[in-house]
């Protein structure tokens, strides 16, 4: 239903069908939204640290990337989504622009 | 392999210490480009076009009609000028995409940021010009510095964010350190007995109009990129000047058509207009990227100090000297930040407190 849409509601979606670690998701995103670099990566996960500051994903896990799942050295959180977030991902849903009438 | 759980728990205090650190910084940014922006800000008012159009709306309809007028087009052009500036930020930074995926859901986003235009153009600028105009200067500013605590409550209240004591205790310790700034300038001005009551409108407009854009925000941007969320306010911005406030006055008879490419074209007016835009626009950007981080409360905490660094700036550049009630309340700035930087990072991990129980 958010593909495509602005990128804080494909992840509300995403992390809404199931724990999910951010290396596993930052790919998936940077494959949908054309945004294959370095830089479009660290984007992707900025919005994922900023979801879960504004309390919509909670930290279930975290373990360091030794493997180079994302990049090595780095932090790897794993993430659910909280009471708050599916409430905004709802309310969302019902505020979205009809896929037709899209541009 | 080798990287133990308590390896990537240290690491996680350190990325969560650099977060908040990084929320804080561009608070203080905020706060020291609001300030800077002051000197383009009041030298719009010295030179033409702005001038002429002052002197002219002056000559037939009075002072403070021309003052009034004047602040629109002064506004729209540093609207202008800013949204050029986060268009070359926008484009270097590769978001035109996700701007556009933005701006088309309008129901569920970016209601929210056009809103935000209305509340903080119009409404609280707007505003301000009326209480400097009919109250006087000091009361503007101080009605413009009690905004965060209105902001604060309306976000705590409406938007579900939390605060600490300690937080709350710092918004009103730098707000009234801020304050502290104005207070002689406040009393001389009550007691002229000068006050009218389209003042008092005024500091109200002010106040509600950046503390209701400071709810709007935070609603809007938990769902929406920082860099893509202050473009699509400053382009509403725009709209709301130039396709809305000032043609209305053009067909109300005032002349701002005359002086509108003198912006352009002057090139001291261009000069000034320019380095509006920059810092207003850098400014922007600094307030809606400390915005997820620290939330809307502390981010406009920060941004009061922007009357602290005015002064320093006038200081600094014109040499005017700051009076005793200036370093108090710079001391009680310091005081605030510290009480607001020295709480429990834990507190932060979520602006909403909801990361606390399942960490």
């Amino acid at each position: 239903m958010m593909e495509g849409r602005p990128m804080k509601f494909r992840l509300l979606e995403v992390f809404g069908e199931g724990e999910r670690w951010n290396c596993e998701v930052i790919p998936e995103m940077q494959r949908e939204y054309g945004m294959g670099d370095r830089y479009g990566a660290d984007t992707i996960n900025f919005d994922i640290i900023e979801m879960a500051t504004c309390g919509f994903l909670s930290r279930i896990d975290v373990k360091v990337d030794s493997e180079g799942l994302y990049r090595e050295g780095s932090l790897l959180i794993r993430y659910r989504i909280t009471d708050l977030g599916r409430a905004q991902l709802e309310k969302i849903g019902k505020n979205l622009r009809k896929k037709g009438a899209r541009a | 392999m080798g990287a133990t759980a308590s390896d990537a728990e240290s690491m996680r205090i350190r990325n969560r210490h650099r977060k908040i650190r990084y929320g804080y910084m561009m608070g203080m940014f905020l706060a020291l480009l609001w300030g800077l922006w002051y000197v383009p800000g009041s030298l719009m008012w010295l030179i033409d076009p702005f001038l002429g159009l002052y002197e002219s709306v002056a000559e037939t309809n009075g002072d403070t009609t021309a003052m009034i007028v004047t602040a629109v087009l002064i506004s729209g052009a540093n609207a202008l000028m800013a949204t050029v500036v986060l268009t070359i930020w926008n484009a270097h930074l590769r978001k035109f995409r996700e701007i556009k995926r933005t701006i088309v859901e309008f129901r569920a986003v970016s209601k929210y940021l056009l809103l935000a235009a209305v509340f903080a153009g119009p409404m609280a600028v707007f505003g301000s010009y009326l209480a400097t105009g009919f109250a006087g200067a000091a009361f503007s500013a101080v009605a413009a510095l009690a905004f965060p605590l209105v902001g604060t409550a309306l976000t705590a209240r409406f938007a579900g964010q939390k605060l600490s004591g300690r937080a709350i205790a710092g918004i009103v310790v730098v707000v009234a350190g801020c304050m502290c700034i104005y207070v002689v300038g406040l009393i001389d001005e009550l007691r002229s007995g000068g006050m009218e009551a389209m003042g008092y409108v005024g500091g109200l407009m002010a106040i509600f109009g950046w503390g209701l854009e400071g709810l709007v925000v935070a609603k809007g941007m938990d769902i929406s990129e920082p860099d893509a969320a202050f473009h699509i306010k400053m382009l509403s911005e725009v709209a709301i000047w130039w396709i809305v406030i000032i043609p209305i006055l053009i067909l109300a008879g005032f002349p701002i058509q005359d002086y509108v490419l003198g912006i352009f074209t002057d090139p001291a007016a261009l000069l000034v207009v320019t380095c509006s835009g920059f810092a207003f626009g850098y400014c922007t950007i600094c307030y809606y990227k400390a915005y997820p981080m620290i939330g809307a409360g502390r981010a406009m905490g920060l941004s009061a100090m922007n009357a602290m660094v005015a002064v320093i700036f006038l200081f600094v550049l014109a040499g005017q000297v700051p009076a005793w009630t200036v370093v108090a309340g710079g001391a009680l700035c310091v005081l605030g930040i510290f009480l607001m930087f020295y709480e429990k990072e834990e507190n932060l991990e979520s602006i909403r407190g909801e990361q606390g129980a399942s960490a």
